[in-house]
């Protein structure tokens, strides 16, 4: 009789236990589409043995512990390749920006394959053809000093060469307000997940007291938030050997020492934006070395190609003002300059307030059609500049505004193709974790009907050896 | 036997997301490149051959400019050489009037004679003073006034003529490496000068019947035509110089647009072929998807 109730209750264990499996199985198959979810499993073993009057008995199955399929290097590698992946998505996204203020287009439904002498597309073009449009009006006035229609056409290039720096100059403006807005608002995203990682510490160390790496879910998502994270800004997590389950976040400073922004459940140092830099704000005032997420990325287009474009477009509007002034005003006659003499930046150039189509002059001489200030300043086009020799530039005009442009359409070239390698390795390392801690719905369904068989099975066993002890009971009668 | 790969079920829906979003992207490109007919639009499509682009259109921009003022240096040749011409038949048919009246002719037909060279003096001091677009051909850089100017008596004859024109030069591009200067120079001038002034000494001399004066006018005028023939003859170097030259810009633009194509026009065929193959992807991918993604183990469970 005692061999029956143990049978019964090892039926029972068996039950239980298979219909947790199916519960498992059914976790995992809610959890299909959760990217941050790893399959789970229940690991089975013999609850042990006993000695009883027949001999050793089994005391039947226990679930010793259920795990998840979690790889910790495919992890880290996941975390690492996000890091990269935001900086240069930022990098891209940026780089075209800057690209797309300076607005230089090639057209080609603009030109025609044969000159034209009456040709004229406007000032549709960018800085390029502005440069272009304005020294060739200069050569056209050359060539007809008293042609007042020639002196308008000047003046109207002048204006369409200042107003397109005026322009890229400010779209520049736009673009750096609007990287320090994205920087702002992914510091804000960096400190909520910092906020979040030290929640979930703090759970784990709750959930986890004696049973250490139970809290999945709680990991699962932890590891989520770490990988949301690695997409705004670079930072290293330490484990804290003192306290089994808890890690420490971190960040090097400038100087290259480990700045903590989460310990355990709390959060010491903030990430914080001054306009220039990053800097921890809290238990440390630390300048931070943000150099990847998109953080990183987005500073390193700010400080590097936008701000080298701004100051490479700066040098070239300096260069023209004081050359075309020079050239058109050699005696540096008051009130007599082509560019107002301030204007040496993109933003500031403009035409002197006292030139008008009346008082455009092609010479300094009385004789009307004399041409030597307008064949000056048309020359200017072809002069090869130095900064050796104290120039503003290096080369010519056109050949120093199409430096500017391809330096920002190769940084637009190089964060496109390094992001695709990179978009590739994360996929494949995403991949690589889905082949091994994914949810298969085919292996869930198989796994399913096979506790389903176990859990009848079990069922069954139960109702036989309820029929023997009810024959048992009978035989009392 | 190849290894047997789990998959996990969302990572076939993973990938034929960023698989038919990639071909999606390649569709788009291949459509925008058929569309405008170029394979670059902006510099980071391929920075390279955009910077050729930009720096072959900027050329195209000057050899256009260079051709107006080609075109122009043309006209104001053409226009010379036309006044010149006018000035040389002037010249031509006072010498013959000096040939035919310095053996001596009646006072009557010295006078009818004197009479058409005051005409012919009147078209000399015209021709000279011919202007293109309202500046005088032959006054230098001074062309706020006619170069030639006249003194007149009471009855409107002319009794001297000046030059108040400039020698200077006013030179423009109308190439690369080429300037002109189309108007005639300080020394052609002053021969116009000397060749009016001869018409109107030939006038004077018939008008008092002196066949001395008349004879040494038709010497002096017989060296004006010939230095009208040279200013002739620089002008029309001048203007084979500028026709040569617009040649040369339209070459060279023709040549530069080939250049420009090179870099920038899209392969049509081979970009049509490519959008076939990568729609023939796209297809293909998504009857698959389609296929594969009816198909689970929940379909067999009853």
């Amino acid at each position: 009789m005692s061999g029956l109730f143990s049978g019964l209750k090892q039926a029972a264990t068996a039950l239980d236990i298979h219909a947790k499996q199916a519960t498992i199985a059914g976790n995992n198959i809610a959890n299909l589409n959760n990217d941050k979810y790893a399959r789970q499993y229940a690991i089975i073993s013999t609850a042990g043995s006993t000695l009883a009057g027949s001999g050793v008995e089994s005391l039947g199955i226990e679930i010793s512990t259920i795990q998840n399929v979690r790889n910790v290097i495919l992890d880290n590698q996941i975390v690492k390749e996000g890091m990269v992946q935001g900086s240069l998505k930022s990098q891209q996204i940026f780089s075209a920006s800057i690209e797309t203020a300076i607005g230089e287009k090639i057209d080609r439904s603009q030109t025609t394959s044969s000159i034209s002498t009456t040709s004229d597309n406007g000032s549709t073009g960018g800085i390029a053809q502005g440069i272009d449009d304005f020294f060739n009006a200069f050569k056209g006035l050359s060539a007809t000093p008293t042609d007042s229609s020639q002196k308008v056409v000047l003046v109207e290039k002048a204006s369409a060469l200042v107003s397109k720096l005026n322009l890229v100059s400010s779209r520049l403006a736009t673009v750096d307000a609007s990287a320090v807005e994205t920087i702002n608002g992914d510091v804000n995203k960096v400190n909520d997940l910092l906020g979040k990682i030290a929640t979930f510490n703090t759970a784990i160390s709750r959930l986890e007291v004696g049973k250490p790496g139970s809290a999945l879910e709680v990991r699962d998502e932890l590891q989520g938030v770490y990988e949301e994270l690695a997409q705004y800004v670079n930072f290293n997590v330490k484990p804290i050997d003192s306290s089994p389950g808890n890690v420490q976040v971190v960040i090097q400073d400038t100087s290259g020492n480990d700045i903590v922004l989460v310990n355990k459940g709390v959060v010491d140092n903030a990430l914080n934006y001054n306009g220039t830099s990053f800097v921890a704000s809290g238990t440390s005032s630390a300048t931070l070395d943000v150099k990847s997420g998109s953080l990183g990325g987005v500073q390193s287009v700010r400080t590097g190609v936008l701000a080298q474009t701004q100051t490479q477009l700066n040098a070239l509007t300096s260069q023209i003002v004081g050359s075309v002034n020079t050239a058109y005003n050699p005696t540096s006659a008051t009130g007599q300059d082509f560019f107002l003499s301030t204007g040496t930046t993109a933003a500031t150039i403009a035409l002197d307030p006292n030139l008008t189509v009346t008082s455009l002059k092609t010479t300094n001489t009385s004789a009307a059609s004399a041409n030597e200030l307008a064949i000056a300043v048309a020359g200017l086009v072809d002069q090869t500049f130095s900064t050796g020799s104290g120039a503003s530039i290096n080369g010519t005009f056109t050949d120093y505004f199409n430096q500017i442009n391809t330096g920002v359409a190769k940084e637009v070239t190089s964060a496109k193709s390094a992001l695709s390698g990179s978009d590739l390795a994360l996929q494949s390392y995403k991949k690589q974790r889905a082949t091994i801690g994914g949810v298969s719905l085919d292996e869930e369904v198989t796994n399913l009907m096979r506790y389903q068989k176990a859990y009848q099975a079990s069922a069954r066993v139960m109702s036989v050896i309820s029929q023997l002890m009810d024959e048992l009971v009978g035989l009392v009668r | 036997m190849s290894e047997i790969i789990r998959a996990a079920s969302n990572t076939f829906t993973t990938d034929l997301q960023m698989n038919l979003m990639k071909l999606n992207g390649r569709q788009f490109q291949l459509m925008a490149q058929i569309s405008s007919g170029q394979r670059v639009a902006v510099a980071s499509d391929d920075p390279a051959a955009a910077a050729r682009a930009i720096g072959y259109q900027s050329l195209q921009r000057d050899l256009t400019q260079y051709q107006k003022n080609a075109q122009r240096a043309e006209n104001v040749l053409n226009m010379s050489v036309n006044a010149i011409q006018s000035l040389k038949s002037t010249v031509s048919r006072a010498q013959e009037i000096a040939t035919v009246t310095q053996s001596g002719v009646s006072t009557r037909n010295y006078t009818d004679y004197a009479k058409e060279v005051n005409q012919l003096l009147e078209q000399a001091v015209s021709s000279s003073n011919s202007e293109y677009l309202d500046d005088p051909l032959f006054a230098g850089t001074a062309t706020s006034a006619s170069p030639f100017s006249t003194t007149r008596d009471s009855n409107g004859k002319i009794t001297a003529v000046t030059y108040v024109g400039n020698s200077g030069s006013a030179s423009f591009s109308i190439s690369e490496n080429a300037m002109v200067d189309p108007h005639t120079g300080g020394a052609e001038n002053n021969k116009m000068l000397t060749a009016i002034n001869n018409i109107l000494n030939l006038r004077d001399a018939l008008e008092s019947s002196n066949t001395t004066a008349v004879t040494s006018s038709q010497t002096a005028l017989i060296t004006s035509e010939n230095d009208i023939v040279d200013s002739l003859s620089t002008m029309g170097a001048k203007l084979m110089r500028v026709q040569t030259a617009k040649s040369q810009n339209s070459a060279s633009y023709q040549n530069l647009d080939k250049s420009i194509s090179g870099d920038v026009d899209a392969d049509m065929s081979q970009t049509i072929l490519e959008l076939n193959k990568i729609q023939t992807a796209y297809t293909a991918a998504m009857q698959g998807a389609a296929r594969v993604m009816s198909e689970s183990l929940m379909n067999y469970i009853r």
